[in-house]
């Protein structure tokens, strides 16, 4: 039997152990079995397989990821049994039950006995029926009572019907299985590969379909690339895949659908690098498709945005209006600055701001404020430091007529509270209350959303240096 | 009780309709008013308000025109993306097809191929509010994609029904009670399993492919977990052979907030077939372009925007970076009316109202700076005097013809403008310049300035040079925002409004001006302000956290107290004459004004400009505002 097992690799004790456990003989089948192990670890796969190689156990898959609750998964459980059932012996003519009917427990067990007793007499010998749960707690809704049900779920199923109920749930999640435990309920447990095994495995599976792909065809073909061999053309693609898990390993971990997934958004490129002088060249290849290994590139930003346009204006780093990126500056002083620096540092007054009057002892902050969590402010010292630091070109003479007109102060129009709720909305900013905001009530407390990195960043596309007021205590 | 009494005791609301007002007939249906100090005849003022209103809609008309061709423009490149099928790559794992649209409002409108016998495609729209969790979403979609299906595919799918009726039992198509809201308009057929078994088998129900498009809409305001599980889910109705899926998400802030709350995996799975298009239409200036050039031709080319003016739109369009192009006709619809409401000269915009001119424009037209410059030009040119005198007095009309000389003539710098613009489009190639921009330099003369940023256009400087000229009577044809009129129209600052308003009260209510000495009530006005404005004076000079008690003392004492006094003892009223009896002086003006103090408080309480009861201590009022902020 395992000889057909060849491709399903690393996996030969937990194939043993799966064909102790599943057999057409009921009376030696547990009837529930686990099978627990992180996500890319082969227990779909690997099971797939065991059931591919034996033809004479009866096997239905159900996905509880699509059923969301536990109502559509009874109803799937019956419905999948039913029509497992029809399709197996599709001479029996059975009264059918509506799969929809199952809205509780005892239904199901209800229909299931009283379609189970219908074959009854028509089976000679009794059956195990495997029902596999493929990540039963990938179910959105799971609870703690539902899994109880399952697995006594064939107590209260008649003893005498000829078919017996087995279930196999693949769990990816350690603890869940754990908290079942004094149920003594066999657990198949598939560790994770290793990177070696990782690598192996992908090299198995990926390195034809990589020769195979289409991009390779036309490079060679463009290249005029003659006299490579199979085989060549293998070792570039297992190259490939090897340097791939290298570069990536710390990254993705040994998550196969991870590296799948690299492997897949990478390849184009890295053939695009293929030449006739490199292809047989492992080094030269790797050099010239360096920039390909050095990132993921797990973003869907454009990373050469610079280049693609030449404009002079003033970088619209993350698309925030002048007034926006102030404001957000604002808040971020505002949460990491002590409102009773506030006068001496925003204020132009001299007599509010020297001496320790206007904030009192001086005392040595032990912790950078930039460390902490941003402390909240109302909106009206947002909009008063705002005004501090929102500056406003006088186009006016200094000592002219017109000059008296000009407002020497950002106020607090319409335009900045639009961008205010724009910034909210961004989630750059938010308030202390998630729902039903009155944003304009005091009462509402605010505070900053964005960390110091940005924060610098945005202070250097509009000129200012947002670290001077967070330098010299 | 009658039923239909009774069904209205039930009502939880009612619906009143309010009796119109029969319109006044002789009432102005126009909204201007006369000019040139009311001595405007009222048939001008009618022609202002008709010309106004052709442009206006001249105007609106070209806009929603442009707009119109952005959704088409729009609608196309979006069907494009999603259902241009380009030749299957069947080794490609299967793969959603997704679309981002950046900077959407959500009102994206998306067209979904007809029906073909071989393949079914729907939209599934999902909203916020119907995507509180997976269940619901799942149910909301498969809902309307079936009765989408059914409604399309009635007469097929009953047929096929019938065939094959056992088929349908599996996919659990049958009477059975899904209690769902959305079920109440499900068709006649019965109830559905609305779960992904309707995906699955699809094609043996309906015997066709299915083409799902997703359309999310306000992403950002669905909950991300919720929405990584939704996608994650769906991945797993990939695997048929038969389906394909399209996600189009409605980003209103950007792609990076977007991807850093959804987990990696899910954004590799969407990234394996992604598009992105910007649908705020502000990206660039396209757009904007068309809608400004279109105003300029909409004014004949006679109406001059001042510098200030187009500033104040450059300005205003860089602070507001979602709205650019509903800003921009704002602004613009606003100075015209402003301007065919203020200027009595608008009536000559149209030539043919040049008979209208009479002694009270051309008063007017000589004092224009322009003009006044102009005299004086020739007086220093040395101009025989009976010529400049004519033109001065109107001699034999002469001032008249001058002004129709100039009345005819077009702006250069419009046309000008669009030289530019042409000239950058076809021999330049360049198309992400702003209009706006170059008009505004144009006005100062500063084109080259803007023109710095391509270096291609260096060498055509010649081509591109000119020197902006003053046109007299200029400026009776200008939009303008030199008072300020747009800026507080548009953008208006509520609460420094409010804070001037109690301050100088009088520039919003009207103080009697002839001083009836014998009225005490408007002794009384003259003498005080409001109460309410005459707290806030107080209120701007205290701390931050003021005690009541001093506060009222302050109040009790800036009161002008004899008037006060003069005014209850005239009042004609009994229950006034029973209190002044009863309390001494002192003591009716100590209650007289803790009464006004109390009233005042509320006021600002209401207002939102005071914390009372946010601190146990009674004794302190907190300020919340500060003046000028």
């Amino acid at each position: 039997m395992s000889s057909s097992l060849n491709d399903v690799l690393f996996r030969d004790y937990q194939i043993n152990t799966l064909t102790a456990f599943l057999h057409r003989d009921p009376s030696i089948t547990p009837p529930n079995l686990i099978i627990q192990g992180h996500s890319s670890t082969g227990k779909t796969f690997t099971l797939k397989r065991v059931f591919d190689a034996s033809p004479e156990l009866v096997n239905a898959w159900l996905e509880p990821i699509e059923l969301v609750t536990w109502k559509p998964l009874m109803q799937a459980v019956f419905r999948t049994v039913q029509n497992g059932l029809r399709s197996l012996y599709p001479e029996v003519s059975i009264q059918e039950s509506d799969p929809l009917d199952v809205e509780e427990t005892y239904l199901l067990v209800k229909l299931l006995t009283n379609l189970f007793s219908q074959y009854d007499n028509v089976l000679q010998e009794e059956l195990s029926f495997f029902l596999v749960f493929d990540g039963l707690d990938q179910l959105n809704d799971l609870d703690a009572v539902l899994f109880r049900k399952l697995i006594k779920l064939h107590e209260l199923l008649p003893p005498s019907s000829r078919i017996k109920l087995k279930f196999i749930y693949t769990i990816q999640d350690m603890t869940f299985v754990e908290r079942y435990s004094s149920h003594c309920l066999p657990v198949v447990v598939f560790p994770r590969y290793t990177a070696k095994e990782v690598t192996e495995i992908l090299i198995a599976t990926r390195a034809d379909d990589l020769i195979m792909s289409d991009a390779l065809r036309e490079k060679v073909l463009k290249e005029g690339i003659t006299e490579c061999t199979d085989e060549q053309f293998l070792g570039v693609a297992i190259n490939f895949i090897k340097l791939i898990v290298q570069s990536f390993h710390s990254y993705t971990g040994n998550n196969i659908a991870a590296l799948n997934d690299l492997i897949d958004f990478k390849w184009d490129s890295f053939v695009d690098k293929v030449m006739k002088e490199n292809i047989f060249e492992p080094l030269a290849l790797y050099r010239a498709a360096n920039k390909v290994f050095s990132t993921t590139g797990d973003t869907l930003s454009p990373e050469d945005s610079e280049t693609t346009e030449i404009t002079n204006e003033v970088a619209q780093s993350y698309e925030l209006s002048a007034i926006s990126k102030y404001l957000l500056i604002a808040a971020y002083i505002c949460s990491y600055l002590e409102p009773r620096y506030d006068s001496n540092v925003f204020s132009k007054k001299s007599h509010i701001k020297t001496g320790r009057a206007s904030y009192g002892r001086r005392k040595k902050i032990e912790t950078n404020p930039r460390f902490l969590q941003p402390s909240i402010f109302p909106l009206e010292r947002l909009l008063a430091v705002f005004q501090a630091i929102f500056p406003v070109e006088r186009k006016a003479q200094s000592g002219s007529l017109a000059l008296l007109k000009e407002e020497p102060l950002m106020r607090a129009n319409v335009e900045v509270f639009q961008n205010l709720a724009e910034l909210h909305s961004l989630k750059l900013i938010s308030t202390t209350v998630a729902r039903n905001i009155d944003f304009l009530n005091y009462k509402v407390k605010w505070k900053v959303n964005v960390p110091w990195e940005i924060i610098n960043e945005i202070g250097r596309s509009v000129d200012f240096d947002v670290g001077l007021y967070f330098g010299g205590q | 009780m009658n039923v239909n009494e009774f069904a209205d005791a039930q009502k939880s609301h009612y619906t009143v309709f309010p009796k119109l007002k029969k319109p006044k007939t002789d009432t102005r249906t126009i909204p201007f008013v006369k000019l040139l100090d009311g001595k405007e005849t009222s048939d001008r003022v009618e022609k202002r308000w008709e010309l106004y209103h052709q442009l206006h809609s001249h105007f609106h008309s070209q806009v929603n025109d442009i707009l119109e061709n952005i959704g088409i423009d729009l609608r196309t490149e979006i069907s494009e993306l999603l259902f241009s099928r380009k030749d299957k790559n069947e080794k490609r794992k299967p793969a959603f097809n997704t679309l981002f649209l950046l900077g959407s409002d959500s009102t994206t409108k998306i067209d979904v191929p007809k029906v073909t016998s071989g393949e079914f495609s729907t939209l599934v729209e999902l909203t916020p509010k119907e995507s509180p969790n997976v269940r619901m979403m799942l149910r909301r979609s498969m809902f309307k994609l079936f009765s989408a299906a059914e409604a399309e595919l009635h007469d097929n799918s009953t047929r096929i029904k019938d065939e094959d009726e056992a088929e349908m039992e599996l996919d659990g198509i049958d009477e059975a009670d899904e209690v769902d809201a959305d079920n109440e308009s499900g068709s006649g057929s019965g109830d559905v399993s609305y779960d992904l078994s309707l995906v699955q088998n699809f094609k043996m129900v309906f015997n066709r492919d299915l083409n799902l498009v997703f359309n999310f809409k306000d992403v950002d305001s669905i909950n991300f977990q919720v929405l990584d599980n939704f996608i994650i889910l769906l991945k797993s109705a990939l695997k048929h052979q038969h389906v394909q899926i399209s996600l189009v998400f409605n980003i209103n802030t950007n792609l990076s907030n977007f991807e850093k709350n959804l987990t990696q995996t899910t954004m590799r799975l969407l990234r394996r077939n992604y598009h992105t298009l910007d649908v705020s239409s502000n990206k660039g200036y396209k757009y904007g372009n068309r809608i400004f050039q279109s105003f300029l031709d909409t004014v004949d080319g006679k109406l001059n925007l001042s510098s200030k003016f187009v500033d104040f739109i450059l300005r205003k369009m860089a602070n507001n970076s979602n709205h650019n192009l509903q800003l921009l006709t704002k602004i613009l619809d606003y100075a015209l009316m402003s301007y065919f409401y203020q200027n009595p000269f608008s009536v000559f915009i149209d030539p043919v109202n040049v008979e209208y001119l009479n002694d009270d424009y051309l008063d007017m037209l000589i004092r224009c700076p322009t003009f006044m410059f102009f005299i004086e030009g020739l007086i220093k040119e040395g101009a025989p005097t009976e010529e400049i005198r004519a033109l001065i007095t109107n001699k034999d009309s002469t001032l008249t013809g001058f002004f129709l000389e100039f009345l005819v003539r077009e702006n250069p710098i419009n046309g000008f403008a669009k030289y530019v613009a042409n000239f950058l489009e076809t021999k330049l190639h360049i198309y992400n310049y702003n209009l706006i921009a170059i008009y505004h330099k144009l006005l100062e003369g500063k084109l080259e300035t803007y023109l710095e940023r391509w270096p291609a256009c260096q060498n055509y400087k010649e081509d591109l040079k000119f020197e902006p000229t003053d046109t007299i009577f200029q400026e009776l044809f200008t939009l303008d925002n030199s008072n300020g009129l747009l800026s507080q129209a548009i953008f208006p600052r509520y609460r420094s409004n409010m804070e001037d308003d109690l301050l100088s009260w009088e520039r919003v209510l009207r103080v009697s001006t002839e001083r009836t000495g014998n009225d005490p009530a408007a002794q009384l006005d003259a003498t005080m302000s409001p109460i309410a404005g005459h707290l806030f004076k107080l209120y701007r000079e205290a701390g931050l956290s003021i005690n009541v008690y001093d506060f009222y003392t302050t109040f009790k004492e800036t009161l002008p107290r004899n008037e006060i006094r003069n005014f209850l003892q005239q009042l004609d009223d009994n229950g006034m004459e029973k209190f002044l009896k009863k309390n001494s002086e002192e003591e009716a003006f100590n209650k007289v004004s803790l009464a006004l103090f109390m009233q005042a408080l509320f006021d600002f309480d209401h207002i939102g400009i005071i914390k009372t009861q946010s601190n146990k201590n009674h004794d302190i009022i907190e300020k919340c505002i500060w003046r000028g902020i």
